[in-house]
């Protein structure tokens, strides 16, 4: 099956992230696609390549890049709501003059149309909400 | 392209931080890619119906001006909670849009006919 995941929480502050991943691993181990991992509301929190994670917690931001890079899926991130949250790539860095680019490499910052294009191809859309 | 059946789950308070405005931003954008879009209002969502919304004083966008561009994006199948609306004592008359009121059965019977369901 082709699933389409959709993650509404911020790491750490919420489950869905964590739940999230662990359910994307099993579902690339048991031999299904991940169409795409849209990040939502506060979720796009988790591209924001300045966090640093406990040692001994889940590293999550590296553990999507690993994981998406191995199973060859996107991850992307909501440009309206990553803005407003301090992720910003390259190319809105230099638009809205702020101090750095902060986006994780392995993140993709997409337009809502993106959300949309994962629904309509994948066979399910699997909700993380905060 | 493919058209799917699109539930909008509406379920948070308009000024409980940025959810209820972000979630309509995507079920706009669902609308423009021509998805057979159908929208919901739930729990404390149906506090976003309410009429003479002015967030003006924190800050925010309006979440009930937003609203009133459904019809103009051909989002005709709007629909309330009757549990939701009489929990909160939010009356059909303070409603500023069309919508149709659905009981838990028919709510059920709604999310079953949908290929998709996004929440917020």
């Amino acid at each position: 099956m082709n699933f389409a995941l959709a993650v509404h929480g911020a790491p750490y502050s919420s489950q869905a992230s964590s739940s999230a991943l662990r359910f994307a691993r099993a579902a690339t181990a048991a031999g299904h696609q991940i169409e795409r991992v849209f990040f939502y509301h506060d979720g796009v929190a988790v591209a924001n390549e300045s966090i640093v994670a406990p040692q001994d917690e889940l590293d999550l931001p590296s553990e999507w890049t690993v994981l998406a890079r191995d199973h060859k899926f996107e991850l992307a991130v909501c440009i309206a709501a990553s803005l407003k949250r301090g992720v910003v790539n390259e190319s809105e860095q230099q638009r809205y003059e702020t101090p750095s680019a902060t986006l994780k490499p392995g993140f993709e910052v997409v337009g809502l149309g993106q959300l949309v294009d994962a629904v309509i191809n994948a066979d399910r859309l699997i909700t993380f909400a905060a | 392209m493919t058209s799917k059946k699109i539930l909008f789950l509406l379920r948070s308070a308009p000024y409980a931080g940025s959810k209820a405005y972000e979630t309509l931003e995507s079920l706009l954008v669902a609308a423009v890619f021509d998805q057979e879009v159908s929208v919901l209002f739930a729990d404390d969502g149906v506090y976003q119906l309410l009429n003479e919304q002015d967030p003006s004083g924190i800050g925010t966008r309006s979440v009930g001006a937003g609203l009133k561009a459904l019809s103009t994006y051909d989002v005709e199948r709007v629909y309330a909670s009757t549990q939701s609306l009489e929990e909160r004592d939010v009356s059909i008359t303070d409603i500023e849009l069309p919508v149709d009121t659905l009981n838990a059965a028919q709510i059920s019977t709604l999310i079953a006919a949908q290929d998709a369901v996004i929440s917020g």
